[in-house]
Formats: structure tokens, C-alpha cells, sequence
């Protein structure tokens, strides 16, 4: 994790202080700006950058512009980019492996040597801002004239790595505030904010990620109670270690006296699947629902085309973390869970309306199968699909 | 939060990082381990927890201060000399204590894993001015001679090289400076230059060693979080096997892939002679001497022996015949080679090692540690009387 690099705790030591002690506004700026960009120069390397500049350049330019049809280009260009980089080598099985495996190796081994070994550092969150930003722009919703604006909005560094998504609209009125009126208290609840981030990540998460990597090759053999133990540290897991980034990455930008959109509302408290999506990673589903979901209808249209939008941006959802059928059956599977949870009532009729009403009369109920269902969701997010059924069905049978 | 919360919790934010760092300095000079007797694996890395080099010169210290008039003997060396298989009371270094007798203070810092440049001869480095009575005693297998710098515990030799307490040696640092000059170790670097001023380490061990640890590890399971102070030596409740046979047969081909792996054995290193004998290509022989030469400052390689510490006859006897002169060859070799780079050199090939006093391949029953320990004291004396630092009578 770069946040717990001795490199960024070096940083960190003469980026803040410099920051907090020079007095002037354009300076802050500028000594922000900087950092910003030796943190993403130490940590994506040449090969890592000059992408990002490009696409930066070409998004800044075409939203300058003001132009629909560049935007457009330019987010064909970021989308383009994100798959080449990231799913190049998925969609050429895709593709090849069907009709001939071995051209699908041979694929496979044309796209490893001519692409770099990692993709260039946070491309999917770069992508999503740009997108993000271009969309507005065509939208007639804002322009950035400033490329000391934008470059910051590109490569802020406390949210470069993993969030939250930033939208423009919220982050420059807060850097703006941020370089001018940084105070004692943006100091200290950032610190504290980045404490329990660390804590979070290092002293609970990284634990049960040696625990988890230890126990469930011999799931099979535990005690029926261990095994459930083991699920639920699963689930903390990732939490833990996902919102533990995301209050690091708030607190630090808090250190600087700007203020970033929340990610996580306590998503394991959630009483059906909507609501566990407007608290888990909430930068990423607002995206979604802003830049997927109502562009393709979103609520406008029929209950079937509904169903089958909220399947297509959730397989996207789950490619988004990563370049596996795993990752998209466990969107696809919320996609399910959602069209369940939403359409159960008004497609079960009395049934339906007596088993919401049961619901909404017992929240523990409705509580613990929505819990029941993410949880379970995230054995196929960490394992294939056969991996997954089989740890799932040892939760039961012996 | 009003301005005076939000400036008292900053102020005890560095308040309490000023703090941690004294504490941690104060670990490293004070936080001696009680009652120590080796690094069983609660005590070293293979548990997630690292000794520093400081911790370990201050359980030194504590066991045998430096006005306490004894011949200070440090042990290094990997798991043959760590004692790995035999309970506390059968430890070889106990044996080893036992024949030398009152006039010396052995203490052991091998570790599994371990190169001989590695742990002890860290901690003899540290100690060598304060103790000018005090020998090293390592042990290898010939032809490995990893450079500290880049071994399997290179974190303790980092740790004694940024902290300064190393001797002086130019070749060392110049060789460092090459070698650590590419980016890949600039975080390493970091690391360890930001631990030699706040103690970060040091504080973290101090703290899992006396009050509680913060890593789960499957060695520990369910006590994972205890202090290891509070954890017996990991050998004394493990279920031991009697030396056989039959439990050798067992252990095939598992070990005798590994031993056929090993250095002594890799066919790279060895060139045939007309008269069918094996000897050591002049390449193997050359990097070996400069590994060799390297492993410490020239100044203390007259107070070290190395041990070459011997493999299992009933292992042997399943090698071919080129393979077995394989073998002898090395074990000739690398005892030459430790003599002419300065060193006291021990080869226990040849000494009369019985199949049953071995628990495994390489490691020793407490019948075999017996054996070694009393080759290891007889040299040891000899290379005391030699450094006329005789114990008073």
C-alpha cells in the first residue's frame, strides 16, 4: 500500500508543514500542485504518466473547448485506453478462446509484450473523473478554464490511489477553500480521520487478510462455527481495508483543508441492497448511477428495461474492480439483488406487499438477509466461481 | 472541535510521536530478552517478529556486562546452530557453555535461514570494541556465503549499519553504496534511515516482546496477540521425532532432492579431473573467496570460526559416487578458503558424525549437539589461547 510506504511518510513530513506554513494562497497551490506531482511520478513511474498526461492534456483541451463532439472523442479516448490497458488481455480470450485457445495464447502473449507489466497507476479513477468531467462539459454543467484547476482536480494525491471518485463540481470549491482558510481543526480532524484509516487498514485488516490467505485453503476442516467466523472476516476484511484507504485518503486531504465526498456510511448496517449501495464505496455507485445508469434510462423506462440497465452497469461495476469472469458475476449478482429487492413488491403483488410490510415491520429481518447476501457476494468477489460455491456450501453442510 | 481541542490534539500528535521516539531509543538500549537462550521461532522473523540488532547487543549486555571478566563467545550461524528439533534442555549451546566452562559467556543468535555473516556476527560486530574478548562462531555450508547485506536477515544488518554501530569497514561501504544505489532500495533506505533516528523498531519490539504482539501469524494462531516473553520456546512443546531409519526412509526423496540441490552438490561449481576426482572450477573459487573476504571487516577475522557443519551419513550414502565427491570436495574448498580469507575454519565432514546423531538431513539430534558442541569448544579454546585472551584462572 503506497500510503504506508517510508517513501510517502517522508513526503508527507515536508509536503504538510511546507503547506501549512507558507501564508499565501498561490503558493499553497503551487506547493500542492507539486507534490502532487512527484507523489505521482515516484509512484507511476514514466510509463505510468505519460498516459495520464496525455488523456489530461486531451480532456482539459477538448472540456476548454467547450466542444460536444471533442468531449465525446476524448471519452471514447479514456474508455479506450482503460480497456486497452486493463482488459486487453481478458478480451482477447474472450474473443479467440471460444473458436482457437491457441490463438488466444497467442494473443496473450502478443499484448503482455507490448504492454507494460502493470497499467498505468489509478487509470480506472482517472478515467472515471475525466469521463465524469467531459460528461458535464457536454452537459453545459461547468468548464475548467484553469490548468492549475485541473491539474490538481487530475492528480490530487491523497485520492489518486483508491478514491473517493472525485466530481469537480465538489472538489475545486473545496480546494479553493482549502488554500485559503486551511485551519487548526481541518489539521486536526484530519489526523485523527487518517489515525483510524491506519488503524483500520495496518492493526484489523491486514491481519485477517493473513488469516483469511491462512484459513481458507482448509476451510473444509474447521469447526461449522470457525467457518462462519472466517466469513465474516472476509467481509470485514475488505471493509476494513477499503474504508480504511478511503478515511486515509480524507484525512489527508482534510489535512490540507479540503473536504471530500464520503465513501462509506457503515454499508454493513444496510437494510436492502439500494441502501447498502448508497453506502458502500458511495463514489463509485453515484458515479455509476450518474454516468451509466440514467444515461441509459435510468428510472424512465420500463420495469424490464430497468432490470436489465441495473444488470449491465453492475457486470461493468464488477469488471471495474478487475479483469475477471469473477468480478463481473459478482456484479451481475447485485444486479440481481437489486431487481429483487426493488421489484418484489409491486411483481409479487399481495405476497409481495405482505412480505414488505413483514419487512418493514421486523428491519432485523430485512437486516440480516441483505447482510446474507452481500456477504456472500464477496466470496465471488475474492474467489472463482467454484471456489466460491464451495466455501459457500461448507458454511452449511459439514 | 472548537480551536483549543483542535490545537491540543495536534500538539499531542507530536506529543506523542516525541514520545514514541524516546521510548523506542530507550527500548533499544534497555529491552534485554529474560532468561535467553536462542532465537526460537517466537523470537524471530519466520513469526513476524524482528529483534533488532540493538535489542540484541542489550541481552548481551545484560547476560554478561563487559566487566564481568568472561571470554564472550556469540554463536551464528543458520538453523544447525540455532539448535533446530532440540528441546531447551538438550541444546547444543548448553553443552557447548557447559565444556568451556565458567570462564566463558556463550550466547546464541543463530537463526534458521541464517548466512554466517548474518544475526551473531551482526551482534559480535556491534560488541567487538566493548568486548575485546569475544569470538564469533558461525557456521555454514560451504559455498554459501551470502553477503548480509542481502541475506534472509539483511533487516538486522541494515538496522546495526544505519543506527552506526557497525565497525568501520571502507570495502563494506563501498560496496553498499554501489549496490544500494538503484531505486528499488530507496524505500528500504528510508526505512531504515528514519528508524535509526526515531526507534520505530526497537519500540515495536519492545513493546511485543513485554506487553503484546499486533501481528496474527499461523505459527501462533489464537495467541498471536500475547506478549512473546510470555511464549515458551517453541521447540520444548513440539512433538519430536526419534532418530531412525525408518523415520529417515520417511523423510526420502523429499530431503534427498534438497540435499542433491544443495551447493555442496550443484554440478555448476565442480569440474571433473582427468583421474575421475571433482574439484571446484577457478570461478566458483574465485567469487567464493571474495564472498568470503567480504562477509566481515578484516580486523575481527582472526576471532572467528567457521564451522562447516557436516550432513548426514545415511543421506550421503544414497548420493552416487561423483556426487559424494561432490561433496568432499566442497567441504575441502570452503575450509581452505575461510582459512586464507583470515578466518578459523572447522570442517566437520570428517569428524566422526554417526547417522542417528542427525534429526533430519543437515540438523543435529542432542546426541549429534553434544558432538559438535565439544569439536566447537576444543577449537574455541585454541583460538582464545592463540588471541592470548586466556580467562583469568
Amino acid at each position: 500500500m503506497i500510503f504506508t510506504a517510508y517513501w510517502f511518510v517522508a513526503f508527507a513530513a515536508i509536503v504538510f508543514p511546507l503547506y501549512w506554513l507558507v501564508p499565501w494562497r498561490a503558493a499553497r497551490l503551487a506547493i500542492l500542485l507539486a507534490a502532487c506531482v512527484v507523489f505521482h511520478g515516484h509512484f507511476a513511474g514514466a510509463a505510468g504518466v505519460v498516459p495520464i498526461v496525455i488523456l489530461a492534456l486531451a480532456t482539459f483541451f477538448a472540456g476548454r473547448s467547450g466542444n460536444g463532439r471533442w468531449c465525446l472523442a476524448v471519452i471514447v479516448a479514456c474508455a479506450a485506453t482503460l480497456l486497452g490497458y486493463k482488459y486487453a488481455d481478458f478480451i482477447a480470450h474472450i474473443l479467440f478462446e471460444p473458436f482457437n485457445s491457441q490463438m488466444a495464447e497467442h494473443a496473450s502473449v502478443w499484448l503482455r509484450n507490448v504492454l507494460p507489466a502493470t497499467p498505468p497507476l489509478a487509470i480506472s479513477f482517472f478515467t472515471f473523473e475525466f469521463v465524469h468531467y467531459l460528461y458535464d462539459v457536454r452537459k453545459g454543467r461547468m468548464r475548467i478554464t484553469n490548468p492549475v484547476d485541473f491539474a490538481l482536480f487530475s492528480i490530487f494525491f491523497p485520492s489518486l490511489v483508491a478514491g473517493p471518485i472525485k466530481r469537480c463540481g465538489d472538489f475545486l470549491p473545496a480546494l479553493h477553500r482549502g488554500v485559503s482558510a486551511v485551519d487548526w481543526n481541518d489539521v486536526a480532524l484530519g489526523l485523527s480521520r487518517v489515525a483510524l484509516g491506519y488503524f483500520k487498514k495496518v492493526a484489523i485488516s491486514d491481519n485477517l487478510a493473513a488469516c483469511i490467505n491462512y484459513y481458507v485453503p482448509r476451510f473444509g476442516s474447521l469447526p461449522i462455527w470457525e467457518r462462519w467466523l472466517l466469513f465474516a472476516a472476509i467481509a470485514f476484511r475488505i471493509l476494513l481495508d477499503f474504508s480504511g484507504y478511503s478515511d486515509i485518503a480524507i484525512g489527508l486531504a482534510r489535512m490540507f483543508g479540503i473536504q471530500l465526498s464520503e465513501n462509506f456510511r457503515w454499508p454493513y448496517l444496510a437494510r436492502n441492497i439500494q441502501e447498502f449501495w448508497q453506502r458502500w464505496h458511495i463514489s463509485l455507485s453515484t458515479w455509476i448511477r450518474d454516468y451509466l445508469y440514467i444515461p441509459l434510462g435510468g428510472s424512465r423506462v420500463g420495469t424490464g428495461r430497468k432490470v436489465l440497465n441495473g444488470f449491465i452497469v453492475f457486470a461493468l461495476c464488477g469488471l471495474w474492480h478487475g479483469a475477471a469472469w469473477h468480478y463481473i458475476m459478482w456484479g451481475v449478482y447485485h444486479g440481481a439483488g437489486l431487481a429483487i429487492s426493488g421489484q418484489y413488491r409491486p411483481l409479487l403483488g399481495r405476497c409481495g406487499a405482505g412480505l414488505g410490510a413483514f419487512f418493514d415491520r421486523y428491519p432485523p429481518v430485512s437486516w440480516a438477509l441483505t447482510t446474507a447476501f452481500v456477504w456472500l457476494g464477496w466470496l465471488l468477489f475474492f474467489y472463482p466461481l467454484p471456489e466460491a460455491w464451495k466455501l459457500a456450501t461448507h458454511l452449511f453442510v459439514k | 472541535m472548537t480551536r483549543s481541542t483542535a490545537i491540543a490534539l495536534c500538539l499531542g500528535v507530536v506529543a506523542g510521536f516525541l514520545g514514541s521516539c524516546l521510548m523506542g531509543r530507550h527500548a533499544a538500549q534497555k529491552n534485554a530478552y529474560k532468561n535467553f537462550l536462542r532465537l526460537h521461532p517466537f523470537l524471530e522473523q519466520e513469526t513476524s517478529y524482528f529483534p533488532t540488532s540493538s535489542q540484541l547487543a542489550a541481552t548481551t549486555r545484560l547476560q554478561c556486562p563487559p566487566g564481568a571478566g568472561k571470554i564472550l563467545v556469540i554463536l551464528g550461524g543458520n538453523s544447525v546452530f540455532n539448535g533446530s528439533g532440540q528441546k531447551t534442555p538438550e541444546l547444543w549451546s548448553r553443552v557447548l557453555q557447559n565444556d568451556l566452562g565458567a570462564g566463558y559467556h556463550v550466547i546464541n543468535f543463530s537463526a534458521p535461514g541464517a548466512g554466517p555473516a548474518d544475526t551473531g556476527a551482526i551482534v559480535f560486530q556491534m560488541l567487538a570494541r566493548d568486548y575485546p574478548r569475544s569470538l564469533l562462531v558461525t557456521n555454514t555450508e560451504p559455498g554459501r556465503y551470502a553477503p548480509p547485506e542481502s541475506s534472509a536477515y539483511s533487516y538486522l544488518f541494515w538496522d546495526a549499519y544505519y543506527k552506526g554501530t557497525l565497525p568501520e569497514d571502507p570495502a563494506r561501504a563501498a560496496r553498499l553504496a554501489r549496490e544500494t544505489a538503484a531505486d528499488g532500495w530507496l524505500d528500504y533506505k528510508l526505512d531504515r534511515g528514519m528508524n535509526s533516528r526515531f526507534y520505530f523498531h526497537d519500540l515495536w519490539g519492545g513493546v511485543a516482546y513485554r506487553h503484546f504482539s499486533t501481528i496474527w501469524t499461523s505459527w501462533l494462531k489464537g495467541r498471536s496477540f500475547l506478549a512473546r516473553s510470555r511464549l515458551p520456546d517453541w521447540y520444548d512443546n513440539r512433538k519430536g521425532h526419534e532418530s531412525s531409519e525408518a523415520f529417515f526412509e520417511s523423510l526420502l526423496p523429499g530431503h534427498l532432492d534438497n540435499l542433491r540441490r544443495s551447493k555442496s552438490v550443484d554440478p555448476q561449481r565442480f569440474r571433473k579431473e582427468a583421474d575421475g576426482h571433482w574439484v571446484q572450477t577457478a570461478e566458483s573459487i574465485q567469487n567464493e573467496a571474495e564472498q568470503i573476504s567480504a562477509l566481515l571487516p578484516d580486523a575481527l577475522k582472526p576471532r572467528t570460526i567457521v564451522v562447516f557443519t557436516p550432513f548426514n551419513p545415511w543421506f550421503l550414502a544414497h548420493l552416487d559416487p561423483d556426487e559424494r565427491m561432490r561433496v568432499d570436495a566442497s567441504f575441502r574448498t570452503g575450509t581452505k578458503l575461510a582459512q586464507e580469507g583470515g578466518y578459523h575454519a572447522l570442517s566437520t565432514a570428517d569428524k566422526p558424525f554417526e547417522a542417528l546423531e542427525f534429526g533430519d538431513t543437515v540438523h543435529l539430534s542432542p546426541a549429534g549437539g553434544q558432538r559438535l558442541a565439544h569439536l566447537v569448544a576444543a577449537a574455541v579454546q585454541d583460538v582464545a589461547r592463540e588471541q592470548h585472551f586466556l580467562p583469568a584462572p
